[in-house]
This record gives structure tokens, sequence and C-alpha cells, in this order.
């Protein structure tokens, strides 16, 4: 399905460990972690709860830092950039996918698809255009203007996948996407991030518990312990 | 006991992990507590001063004043003031040696100028209090110890009795002839020398002690061993000591508070013109011996003494011990009150940050609290668990307080001291830190109560969603016992306040209670039923065009298209028709109620245009009479026009606001309704009650609770219109575009940035110049170097944009923060340099280019910054309530600043420009006898640089009746004051007022009239009177042709009295420019007959001020004449505005602790919002906002909250200042009597006290990776 030989590095991870500390006692939540993820790939990442799969997708997308090892996205080392420069990276190069949504709630669908182009410090698009594009894409035309609160969590989700590919970035994270949705939804949604994954050919990385959501990825790979301990075949 | 253990320990645990949050919490708390206790410290050091060593205080047990009203003891010093006669003074003094008590008597009263003598030449004259009294006695039950030289006794000082006597009779005759030949020499100060006087004098100086305070009044320079020259006719003295300023203080001697003082022995009254009589008596009674009693026994000895009519108990102007110990306790619990009810206050702010912490305690802990309830804790236990947590809290903060309070109470010991002018002694007072402690606690308990009880409401099922954790409303009972403990509690303590001053009628009581039930019903159901839509079963369609139709015609039309058309009602199916009908009838309640509400809000605002109308109208120049100020005025007036305009702002704002929101005009339609309606129906069973219970002992109990609690209500009742208030503009300002706030924000910035420009441009145009480069400079390098980086950029990524569709948006030129600012500050530089060149001619282009500079920034920052003012806004209004509340707090201590600052400054200001541009001269003269009026105009006459003067007589009087119709007394004279400076203790009758009689018309200025003419010299003599209009004349209708009788009362007794009739010839306008002084009331020469006796004699002069010698020369002259005092009229405004500052120290001190409040509370506010807010935070971060952006952000909506408080605090210290001031004589001066830059300084600071307190709680949590935050939950 991809090519893994030819295609362009968007994200290398190597020897990546994540320490953290509960009060005295030290959890090693990421343990030396090597990954290199290609151009328009579609991987998945699959562990038991507490393996240390949202800690690593934290620290892929620079939403916290290593504390060893090192990542580069797009060619672009992160590992010891400022927390400003960071902050440009995610809003250029990441998109984020959470299993709680996170949606801004003061905010209507549209304008939270809006804000990440308006963040952006050299805007490629028209905020309001592209968000409407991206939102008909995933089937909220009539949504436009609803608030999170008036929305269901499907539909919550779509609009957070339309908000992670606003600037159309390199590389989309998604933390357990379907995890709060019912199964229906989780269909919808699961559909929606491949739709986006063969039209914009983004390349997607999806983490989640379920072996056997992960297997409808491209490639999987198995973390356990904050360790990959290699590939699952998809099916 | 053990789930009270569990309870402390897991609040515990808690406030230890919300470290931050608690911190803020308890410094709201903490803040309140400190203001109670150092403000009730500082009330009790003033009480302490008042209430001990009374006997020391009052100079001796009983103090006797000299006073008109007994007329057989007393005689007119040479200056008029009553003072006791030979026959009085020797039958106190026979009464006080039958009696076996010690008498001793003094002049305190004796204002006489001062002047230093150096090489024989006398310096300028100073005005001084001299202070005469037998040295021997003088003060009974202490001792003035000198401080140079140090540690003598005043007494040591003065030579005893009978030689000071033998001294003064000496001198006394000699001195009476040579005075006139010695003066004229001493006049012509340069080149004097000892010589010139005669040799006695100079060998025989009369000693005296000075205050330390003379020792620094540079004019003097005094030290000891110096010759002073004291009074007229001039006797030379020799400083032989210096006393501590402080001997002296407002409670012994009430003068010494603007004057400095020196002691010289009674006894040398003669050389100052007047004979040995004292002016007042001091009785020291040995001990043990019952003063009262020895009082008793002197007014029956007087009253044998004297057979008279004279009720000497009465009219004896005297002060006690015991008098003096039971009214300075009074006084000292009534300052105590007082300043409770400031630091309450201040607790009361602090108490909004209570409720707001805890809502959000609760908040967050939704969850927990539902899964706690599944497992089968009851909802009263979490009420105690959480309330616990309160009284921690409370406990904590008020300790914190109680330290700090402490403290200040030692800092601000000196405001006490400048306020108050006594010197205070510091000390612990545990009752002030028992009552911080305990209402601290109290109002944390009460204020956290509420919120504590939704967490007690929570329903267990949250557990279920737990992703909506949403904060039920409380139930409208728990909230309404909540209230009404709140209530009571805060009443029995207001009750302990007041202490029965006042008295409110229990039905009050209830009526209000029954507002405030109707009021919480009101919004409650707004919230729950107006606010949604309506029930769906009931919820019906209309047939399509109706629909449309009932839409389209909102307002008052659409309750009538809410009655069903006919035609639908007929081809509907039976069993729709009862469903139809409900809806509509629902819906044409709600139309009824939303019309209601809206027409409520309209009424309420068309009243405060109307108000607001009817001050500026007059000095706007709209119409030449004040329209009427409210609706019920106008209405009565029958003023249709005005009636007719108040109609129609009302249905236009109601209108207005109807088609805004629905929401929000239920809301406020539903709260006035209940309002309405409960207190009607309070008032109904307030009645009944009345009728019923009224002489049981529950009414009578009822009584005694309901004043404190009506006066609570009432505040609430105030709070609560402030809040709703607020929370209308919130909504209203929550309405405003991204795009608007950065225009806010960008005009604030443009005013910051002049007004830093402008204090740079003080330094000089260099400076400003300089800054103008540097700027221009520095923003062009760092847009360029920003510009050369964008260069490369944008070409890779435009390229990803088209392969994936998207269209590029069109390139902007984006010059990064820095830049932009500096290149406004270019901007604005070049605009004052173009004023500051150009003047008055370029003004125009200097403000258009200050225009064009906000332009550009505020199109800079909404392209880019847009989204951030939205989601500021979106939050703001999303947190309305909170929002209010925080406004709230700040602007109340804010409102209070500006109205000290503001009032005081525009009160300084108008002083000034009475004292100096409105007088005709800066020179003014004041004598009690008519006679040395010539002498003092032949002193002018004689001195250089003196270019005009005008002499006046003031009379004091009472206008008894306009056109033979009587005018009611509006003032009572208080009682004689001590010092006996008052009238004659007669019952005052009239109206009473100061009338000026002119004494020459030939210079008089050319006023503007507003009806008849001014005066002209050939009045002269007539009865004829010319008045300035203000609002004396207003409120006494006084017109051209009206015939005043006015009564001087001349003498002591009746007999002595004087009518007059005069008749208005002429108005001055109010306006008009005031060059004369004492126009209010003005009659010609010789109109008064000369048994009217005049209060003073006042001549104006204007002094060439080009050279002080001037000014000096004439003083001198001045001062050689007896009992004469000359001051410069801008002594005489540093003296007042001494005054306003002292009386300006206390409110300023409580308006400051308020606005400190006030901080804490933002802080607190901030710090909880940032907690509520860290994970939408941390989502923003992770697509991509900076952290530098997210505390910009927070930073621009508190420095809007501060903004908006600023501006709101500063309208209120504005309004009452052009209140006041269109009520002062100078209406005109409004704009300059106004400090705009108090305001802006004001303004500044408000928005930095805002932005400073939410970056003090925000900036940890816009610096936090976002991980942290998403990483749970
Ligand atoms: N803030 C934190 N502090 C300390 N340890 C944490 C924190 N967050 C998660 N952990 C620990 O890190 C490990 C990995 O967590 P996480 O990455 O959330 O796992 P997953 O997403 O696979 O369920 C777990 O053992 C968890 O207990
Ligand atoms: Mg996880």
């Amino acid at each position: 399905m991809q090519n893994e030989t030819n295609g362009r590095v968007v994200l290398r991870a190597t020897n990546l460990t994540k320490d953290l500390y509960l009060g005295h006692v030290v959890v090693h939540a990421v343990r030396g972690v090597d990954l290199a993820i290609y151009e328009n790939e579609m991987v998945g990442i699959v562990g038991p709860s507490g393996s240390g799969k949202s800690t690593l997708l934290g620290l892929i997308g620079g939403l916290d830092t290593p504390t060893e090892g090192r990542i580069e996205i797009d060619g672009v080392d992160i590992t010891h950039m400022s927390e400003g420069r960071l902050a440009e990276v995610r809003n250029e190069k990441i998109g984020f996918v959470f299993q709680f949504f996170n949606l801004v709630p003061t905010l209507t669908a549209l304008e939270n698809v809006a804000l990440p182009i308006q963040f952006a410090r050299y805007p490629k698009f028209d905020p309001e255009q592209r968000a409407r594009e991206l939102l008909e894409l995933l089937g909220l035309a009539d949504r436009l203007n609803h608030r999170p609160m008036e929305l269901s969590g499907g539909q919550q989700q779509r609009v957070a996948i339309a908000r992670a590919l606003a600037n159309n970035p390199p590389l989309l994270l998604a933390d357990e996407p379907t995890g709060n949705l019912d199964s229906e939804a989780s269909e919808v949604v699961l559909q929606a991030l491949n739709d986006v994954w063969r039209e914009t050919g983004t390349t997607v990385v999806l983490v989640t518990h379920d072996l056997d959501l992960a297997r409808k990825m491209g490639r999987v790979l198995r973390l356990v312990d904050g360790r990959i301990l290699g590939e699952v075949e998809p099916v | 006991m053990k789930l009270l253990r569990f309870f402390i320990k897991h609040s515990l645990r808690d406030m230890w992990r919300n470290r931050a949050r608690t911190v803020f919490a308890l410094i709201c708390v903490a803040t309140g507590v400190t203001a109670v206790v150092a403000l009730r410290s500082m009330a009790f050091m003033v009480g302490d001063e008042l209430t001990t060593d009374l006997a020391e205080m009052n100079r001796g047990d009983i103090r006797l004043y000299a006073s008109r009203g007994t007329p057989e003891i007393v005689t007119l010093s040479r200056e008029g003031d009553p003072i006791f006669s030979a026959e009085g003074e020797r039958a106190i003094r026979e009464w006080a040696a039958e009696e076996g008590v010690t008498f001793s008597g003094a002049r305190l009263n004796n204002i006489s100028s001062v002047r230093a003598i150096e090489n024989g030449t006398a310096g300028p004259p100073t005005l001084n209090l001299t202070l005469l009294i037998e040295p021997e006695h003088y003060p009974f039950y202490s001792e003035i110890i000198l401080s140079e030289p140090a540690g003598v006794p005043l007494r040591d000082v003065f030579p005893p009795g009978s030689e000071a006597e033998s001294v003064a009779s000496v001198l006394l005759p000699r001195l009476g002839a040579l005075s006139s030949v010695v003066m004229p020499r001493w006049n012509g100060a340069a080149g004097s020398t000892w010589a010139t006087y005669p040799a006695y004098l100079i060998a025989h100086p009369r000693p005296v002690v000075i205050s330390s305070n003379l020792t620094r009044q540079s004019s003097l320079g005094l030290s000891l061993g110096d010759y002073v020259r004291l009074g007229a006719p001039d006797t030379i003295y020799e400083v032989r000591g210096i006393a501590p300023a402080t001997s002296e203080s407002i409670l012994t001697v009430p003068p010494t508070v603007f004057l400095d003082f020196l002691y010289a022995p009674l006894t040398d009254l003669p050389l100052l013109g007047d004979p040995v009589l004292p002016e007042q008596i001091f009785i020291q009674v040995p001990l043990g011996r019952d003063i009262a009693a020895a009082e008793a026994s002197l007014i029956r000895y007087l009253e044998r003494t004297f057979p008279s009519r004279t009720n000497f108990d009465l009219n004896l102007n005297r002060e006690s011990v015991p008098d003096l110990e039971e009214n300075n306790d009074e006084a000292a619990s009534v300052l105590d009150d007082m300043i409770l009810v400031m630091g309450l206050s201040s607790l009361l702010i602090g108490g909004i940050g209570i409720i707001n912490t805890m809502q959000v305690i609760v908040s967050r802990r939704t969850l927990e609290i539902a899964v706690l309830k599944t497992l089968g804790l009851k909802g009263s236990r979490i009420t105690g668990l959480f309330m616990v947590e309160a009284l921690l809290m409370g406990l904590l903060g008020s300790a914190l307080g109680v330290v700090i309070g402490v403290a200040l109470s030692y800092t601000i010991k000196s405001v006490g001291e400048e306020a108050f002018q006594l010197t205070l002694v510091w000390r612990l007072y545990p009752e002030a830190m028992l009552s911080g402690m305990f209402l601290g606690v109290v109002i944390t308990v009460l204020f956290g109560f509420l919120p504590t009880l939704i967490a007690g409401q929570v329903r267990p099922a949250v557990v279920l969603r737990p992703n909506e954790a949403q904060m039920p409303a409380a139930g409208l009972l728990q909230t309404l016992a909540t209230l009404i403990v709140m209530i009571v509690v805060l009443g029995l303590l207001v009750d302990t306040i007041v202490e029965g001053a006042i008295a409110i009628s229990p039905v009050y009581m209830i009526t209000g209670g029954g507002a405030l039930v109707g009021l919480f019903a009101g919004v409650i159901i707004a919230n729950t039923g107006l606010g949604q839509p309506i029930p769906a079963y009931y919820r019906f369609r209309l047939p399509r065009r109706f629909e449309r139709l009932q839409n389209a015609i909102t307002g008052p039309v659409g309750i009538l298209t809410g009655l069903l058309p006919v035609t639908a009602w007929r081809g509907m199916e039976r069993h729709l028709r009862g469903q139809a009908a409900i809806t509509l009838g629902l819906r044409g309640l709600r139309q009824l109620l939303l019309i209601y509400g809206s027409l409520a809000i309209g009424a309420a605002l068309a009243s405060l245009i109307l108000l607001i109308g009817s001050e500026v109208w007059i000095p706007l120049g709209l119409g030449e009479t004040k329209p009427a100020g409210h609706i019920v005025d106008a209405v009565e007036g029958g003023s249709a026009r005005w009636v007719i305009t108040w109609a129609a702002l009302t249905l236009a704002i109601g209108l207005a606001i109807r088609l805004l929101s629905r929401a929000l005009v239920g809301l406020v339609a539903m709260s006035t309704l209940g309002v309405t309606v409960g207190g009607l129906i309070g008032w109904l069973i307030g009645r009944a009650g009345a009728l019923v219970l009224d002489g049981t002992g529950t009414w009578t109990f009822l009584a005694e609770i309901s004043t404190g609690i009506v006066l609570v209500e009432a505040a609430l009742a105030a709070m609560a219109a402030v809040f709703v208030g607020y929370w209308l503009l919130v909504w209203l300002v929550g309405r405003m575009s991204g795009g608007a706030l950065m225009g806010l924000v960008s005009l604030v910035l443009v005013g910051l940035l002049a007004g830093a420009a402008q204090i740079v441009a003080g330094l000089g145009v260099g400076a400003l110049l300089a800054l103008g480069a540097v700027a221009l400079i520095g923003g062009l390098v760092i847009g360029r170097t920003a510009r050369s980086g964008e260069a490369a950029r944008p070409l890779a990524e435009q390229s990803r944009a088209e392969e994936a569709g998207g269209i590029p948006a069109a390139p902007t030129l984006r010059l990064p923060g820095t830049s932009l600012l500096m290149m406004s500050m270019a901007g604005l530089v070049g605009g004052l340099l173009l004023v500051d060149v150009g003047g008055e001619r370029l003004w125009w282009a200097g403000a258009g280019l200050a225009l064009l500079v906000f332009a550009g920034l505020w199109r800079a920052l909404r392209r880019r910054y847009k989204v951030d003012g939205r989601l500021v806004l979106r939050e703001m209004a999303s947190r309305r309530s909170r929002v209010a509340s925080t406004l709230l707090g700040l602007s109340v201590g804010l409102a209070g600043l500006s109205l000290v600052s503001l009032t005081t400054g525009a009160a300084t200001h108008l002083l000034e420009t009475q004292m100096s541009g409105r007088i005709e001269g800066n020179l003014l003269v004041i004598a009690r006898v008519p006679d040395q009026v010539e002498t003092i105009e032949a002193a002018l006459a004689g001195s250089e640089g003196v270019e005009a003067y005008s002499s006046y007589r003031i009379y004091s009087a009472a206008l008894l009746a306009i056109n033979g119709e009587t005018v009611s007394p509006t003032f009572h004279s208080p009682e004689d004051e001590p010092g006996g400076m008052g009238g004659n203790g007669r019952a005052t009758q009239g109206f009473p007022l100061m009338l000026a009689q002119r004494g020459s018309l030939a210079d008089l200025p050319e006023y503007e009239m507003s009806a008849g003419r001014q005066l002209e010299p050939s009045d002269a003599g007539e009865h004829v009177i010319m008045l300035r209009e203000s609002f004396i004349t207003q409120e006494l209708g006084i017109e051209v042709g009206d015939r005043l009788m006015l009564l001087f009362e001349n003498g002591v007794s009746q007999a002595d009295d004087v009518m007059l009739r005069l008749t208005v010839i002429g108005l001055v306008d109010s306006q008009s420019a005031l060059t004369g002084y004492a126009d209010q009331f003005l009659v010609p020469p010789d109109t008064l007959p000369g048994t009217v006796k005049p209060m003073n004699m006042m001549t104006v002069a204007r002094v060439d001020e080009s050279d002080d010698a001037y000014m000096d020369g004439a003083l001198v002259a001045l001062s050689n004449i007896p009992g004469v005092f000359a001051i410069e009229l801008s002594a005489l405004t540093q003296l007042l505005e001494s005054l306003i500052n002292q009386f300006k120290a206390l409110p300023t001190l409580v308006a400051w602790l308020a606005l400190i409040s006030g901080t804490a509370i933002i802080a607190n506010t901030v710090a909880l919002a940032t907690q509520e807010r860290r994970r939408q935070i941390g989502v923003m971060k992770a697509v991509g906002l900076k952290g530098r952006r997210v505390l910009a952000m927070l930073m621009i909506e508190n420095g809007l909250i501060g903004l908006i408080a600023g501006l709101i605090g500063i309208a209120v210290g504005l309004l009452l200042t052009v209140v006041l001031v269109l009520a002062s004589p100078g209406p005109d001066q409004l704009m300059d009597a106004l400090e705009m830059e108090t305001m802006g300084w004001l303004l500044v600071m408000s928005i930095a006290v805002a932005i400073g307190a939410a970056t003090l709680s925000a900036w940890s949590a816009a610096a936090e990776k976002p991980m942290n935050v998403l990483r749970y939950e």
C-alpha cells in the first residue's frame, strides 16, 4: 500500500526516552524508542493502557520535550527547540486529534477549524474559506456555526480532524480518536481519517489500545512498557 | 470527631494541591481583614488619644469659655471677641478662692504677626497664634517641657508673676508714647540699626517661647536667643525657649492645627493693646473632690452674684472632665463604627473572591462529589466537607490578615495623625485583632456557603457523563435560606454598629425580604424558563405565514399577532386547538414579560440620561433654566416636552434592547417583576404583621433587629443593582467584534505611548528627538531583520499550500510587535514635535498624525490578532457573572480613589482661582474695628507697589422674609464652639447669610447681569442690594424687585437687633467673571446704619508681584496696625490646601485598601480562570499558539476589565466632581477644574493593576508544556 523504502522520512525518532516524576518515584514512560515514519504512510501504534503511547505521541508532536533522544520532523530537529519555535512547528507541521476532542467550547465549529490558520505566523490560507472547505469535506457543511456543546461526539471528533488539517500539515497525530465514541461514531471518524489520508496525502499516526483498529492501518507498531516491540501484520 | 478529622485532612490536602488558588483566595480574605485590623487599630489609637488624660487635654478639670450667652460676665476684646469682663473674672476668682480650687486664665485665640529681627531689621511678618497664659499654672495636670533648652519646664522661662507685671507696667506707658515715633523708622526697614530702637526696649526684651514649627519657618529662621517683634504696637521679645510642636494639639487648642504658636505671659496683653482679661479660664479641683459638684457650685455662685434672667447653667460655655469623657467616648465610638464600616466594606469586596473560589473548587470537583455520592455520602455531609475547607481558608486568611493588619496599623499611624491632627501612640489592640479575625471567618463562611450548598446538590448521575462536568444551580430554597441567614447575620452585625442611632420599622424589613425573594425567584425563573425555548409538549407550529408574520413583527405588536388568527383556528383539527391555545398563551406571556423587561431597562437608562442631561443643561449652554432631574419632577412640573423625551427614549432604548437579546431581557424582566411583586407581597405581610402583632413581644423583637437587616438589605440591593449593571455591560462588551477589541487595545497603546512621549517631552525637545530617533531606527532594524527572514519562507510554504488545493492568502506586510510599537512611538513623537515646533497652528497636523498612527496600529493588530480578540471576548461573555463581580470589586476601590482625588483636585483648583484670579487682589487685610479701615488704607496707600485696594464691611445677617413671606430657617448654627468664636447662643432665625457693604462703588467691576442692573455710585445710602445668582438665590426664589427683610443680631441681647428692608436691584449672572470679592450679597456704601456692627472689615489689595519686596513692605506696614492681620492670598490658599489634604487623608487610605482588595480579587479570578482554562490553553498551544500570546490574551482580557473598572470608577468621581463644581461659585471653571492628568493616571493604574494581577497568576499557566495539561483526564 505504501512505499517504505522510497518515501521521504517525515518523522524520525532516535533513542527517544521520557522519564516522568511522580513525587519521588520515577516513571520511565518511554524507553529508547527508534522510529521512522515515511511520507504518506498510515501508521498505527498499539499497546495496552499505560504503555506510554500518549507520552510518545506527545514527544513526537512537540507537546513535551524528551529526557533523552532526538526527534526530527520534516527534516527539522525539534529536540532542543524553544517553546516558541515548537509552537510554530506544531502549528505548521503537525495536526493533533485527541481522545476527548478538545475543541474550544466558546468557538463555533468553523471558528475552531480556522483557529490554527489564524495562529500561524504566515497564514497559508484564508481561514474562513479553508475551514469551510474542510468541514464540508468531513460532512459537516450544515454544522458550521454550531458550538461544540451542540454537536455529537462523532461530529466533534470530525471537527477536531478538520482542525488538525487546517494548515495542511505533513503529519497528523491521533491519540485514541475513537476512544470516547460508540462504535457507529467510531466507524464514521475512522472513515473520515481514511478519506483525509487518501485525499490530502498527509501522513497519519494513530495510537490505540485496540488491536483490531490498529490493524486497519498500513503499518502497525507494537508498544509495550515504553518500548517498540516490533511490527504487527496488518490485515 | 473522626469525620471532622477526615474533613480537615481532606481539605488541607486539597488546599495544598491547589496552592496557587489557595494563596490567592487567602489573599482575598487577608486584604479585607488587614483593612479591618489596621483601620480599627487606628480608630483605637485616636480613641485612646481622645479618652485618656482628659484633664490634661482640658488643661484643667473645668474649662470656661467667654461667650456672648452670658453678658453679665463677658465683655468684648479690642478685636470684638468675647472675653471675661473684669467683674466676671473677679467673681470667678472669688468663687475659686472660696471653693478652694485653683484658677488660671488664658487668651488662646490671639492671632498676631511675628517678625524676626536681624541686625535691628525686622523681616516680613508671619501669622501665628500667641497663647497668652499664666505660666505658673499652665497647663494644669501636665508640664510642657521645652526641647530647647532641653528639659526645662515652660514655667521656668518666665519670671514670676509679680516681676512680670512690674516690667509690663513700667514698659507700657513708655511704649505708648514711643510707638508713634519709633514705628515709621522701623518701616523703612533697610538701614535700620539697633540704635534707632529705644534703649529700654532693647535692654528689656520680653521672654517668649516659640513652637518648634516656628523655628522651621524659613522667613523667620529663629533659634534660641533671637529677637522677634510680636504684634502691634510691637514689642521686642527674646526667644527664651522652644517648645515641641506637639505641646498643643487640636484637642487642647484647636487653632494650633492651622497656626504655629508661641507662648507669652497673659500679663503681656497690654503690650499687645488689650487689657489683662482671659478668654478662657481653667479650674483645677483638688484631687478627690467631685468636679460636677464644683461646677454646680460655680453656677450657683454666678447666679447669686449676677441675678438676672441669664441661665448660667445653660449659657455658660464650659467643658468639664466628666462631660469631656462622655463626649469623647461617644466620638471615639462613632469613629470606631465609621471605620469598622469602611473596613467591613473592604472585607465584603474580599468576599467576592471567596464566592468565586469556592465556586471553582466545587465545579472542579463535581466529579469527585458525584463519585462520593454514588458511594452513599449525603449531600449535607458534602456541604460540610466544603464548609470545613471554607472555614480553614477563613481562619488562615484571617490570621494572615491580622498579622499584616497589625504591621500596617503601624505604618498608617501617620495617616491618622494627618487626618486627625493628633500625635498617636501605636500599640497592639487585641480587640481590633480579634474583631478582624472574627469578621474574616464569618464573612468567609457566609460567602462560601452558597457554593458549598451547590456542592451538596451535585447529582450522582454526573459520573456517567464525566466529560460535561456541569455545575448544578443551587435550589431556590437553599439559596434563599443562605441569603436569609447571611442577611440576618450581617444585619445583627450592623445592628451592633448602629446601636439605635436610627430605627427602621420591621415593615420595611419584611418588604425588603419579599423583594429579595421575588428577585431570586425572578432570576431563577428567567434562567430556567424564559431563557429556554417553550417546552416541547406545548410547542405548536403556527401555519408558516403566521409564523413568519409574527417573527417579523417583534415588540409590542408581537403579542397581538400571538393571538391566533381566526382562519387558522377554524381550519384546525380539534385536538390541536388546545395545544395551540396554550402555546400562544405562553408566547403572549413571554412577549409581555420581555417587553416589560426591555422597557424597564429603557426607562432606567432614559432616566439616567435625563438626570445627567439636566445637570449639564445650563453649563453646556443648552438653555436658561435647569430642566427636571427626574421623571416625577417633570410630570409634576408639567413639562410636557421633557416627559415626551423621556417616554420616547424609554421606548427607543427598550425596543432596541428587545431586538438585541431575549435571554438578557428575560432576566431583567423577571427580576424587576419579581422585585415588584415580592416587595408588594412583603409589604402587605408587613402591614398585616404590624396590625396583628403590634405590642407583642415578637414585634418588639423584630423591631429590635429590623434596622440592621434593612440596612443590609439595602446594601445588598444596591450591590445587586450594580452587579446587574456590570453584567449587562459585560454582555454588551462580549458582543463586540475581535477587531473592535483590537481597536480598543490600539487606542490604549497609543494613549500610553503618547503619555510616555509627553513625559519625555517634559525633559526637553532634545530628549524627545532622541526618543523618536531611537524608536524609528529600532523599529526599522527589527522590522527589516524580521522581513529578510520571512522572504525565504513563503515560497516553499506557498507551493505546499497550492499543492493542497488551498488558496494562499494575500501577502501582507508583517512587522513584529516590538517594531510596530516602536514605529508607533516614532510617529507619535513626530506628532508631538510638530505641535511643539509649529505651536497651535500645527495642532491639527499633530492630532492627524496620532490618528494615523492609531489607524495603522489598529489595522496591523486587527489583521493579526483578531482571533485573540474574539477568544478573549467569548471567554468573558461565557463568564459574565464572574467578570461582573470582579469588575465590581475592582471598581469600588477606583471609584473611591477617583472620588477623593478628583473632588479634592477640583476643590483645590476652584480655591486657587477663587483666591487669585477672581479676587480683586492678592493681599487680604482683615480688621475687627471699623475705625481701622482708614489706617489700613493709609498704610496701603503709603506702601510701594500697591496697585489698588477696596474695602468692605462684612456683616452676618439672617434673611427673615422675602416680600413679606417668612423664610424658614434652614440651618441651625451650632452651639458656641470652644474658643469662643461662635455666635450669641440664641436660636437662629431665618436664612443665615454674609452681607458685604462695599466702601466705594466707583471701582466696582463690570458684571454680567442676568437681571436688573449693577450697583452705581449714586446708590450710596440707598436701601438696595445686588445678589449673585447661586443655588441659594434659586432655592429662595429671589428675583429683581423683591424686598428682603434682613435681621442683624447686633449685640448680646435682642434689644440690639436691627432690621432692615432692602430691595433687590440686580442679579449678577452666576457665570459672570468673578472679579469682585464678597459679591454674593452686596450693598452700596452707607446703606447699613452705624448701629449695625460689622463682623469684620475686609480690605483687598492688589500688590505688584514683580518684586517680593512690595508684598513684604505692605505686610510690614500693615503689621504695625494693632488688631489687624494681613495675609497674602497665596498663604491662605496654602493653608486651605493643607486642610484639604488633611481632609482627604483618611478617605484616600480607605480607597487604597479597597483597591488592594480589588487587586486581590483580580489575581484570584485570573488564577481561577487559568486553572479552569488550563486544558483549553493546552489545546490552543497544541495547535500552535505561543505561550507568549496566551499570556498576552490573558493580559488583554484583564486589561479590558481594568479599563472598564477604571472608566466606571473615574466616571463616578467625575460625576460627583461635576456636580460639585457646578454647585460651586465658579461653575464656568468646570473644564479647568477637572484634572485630566489625574484621570489619565487613574486609568493607567487601573489597567496596570489588572494586568499586573493577571500576569502574576497567569504566568505559569501560559508557560506550561501542553502535554502536562493534556496528559490526564
Ligand atoms: N503526569 C504524569 N506523571 C507521572 N507519570 C505519568 C504521568 N502521566 C502518565 N504517567 C505514567 O506514564 C506511563 C505512560 O502513560 P501514557 O503515555 O498515558 O500511557 P497510555 O497512553 O499508553 O495509556 C503510565 O505508567 C503512567 O502512569
Ligand atoms: Mg493514552
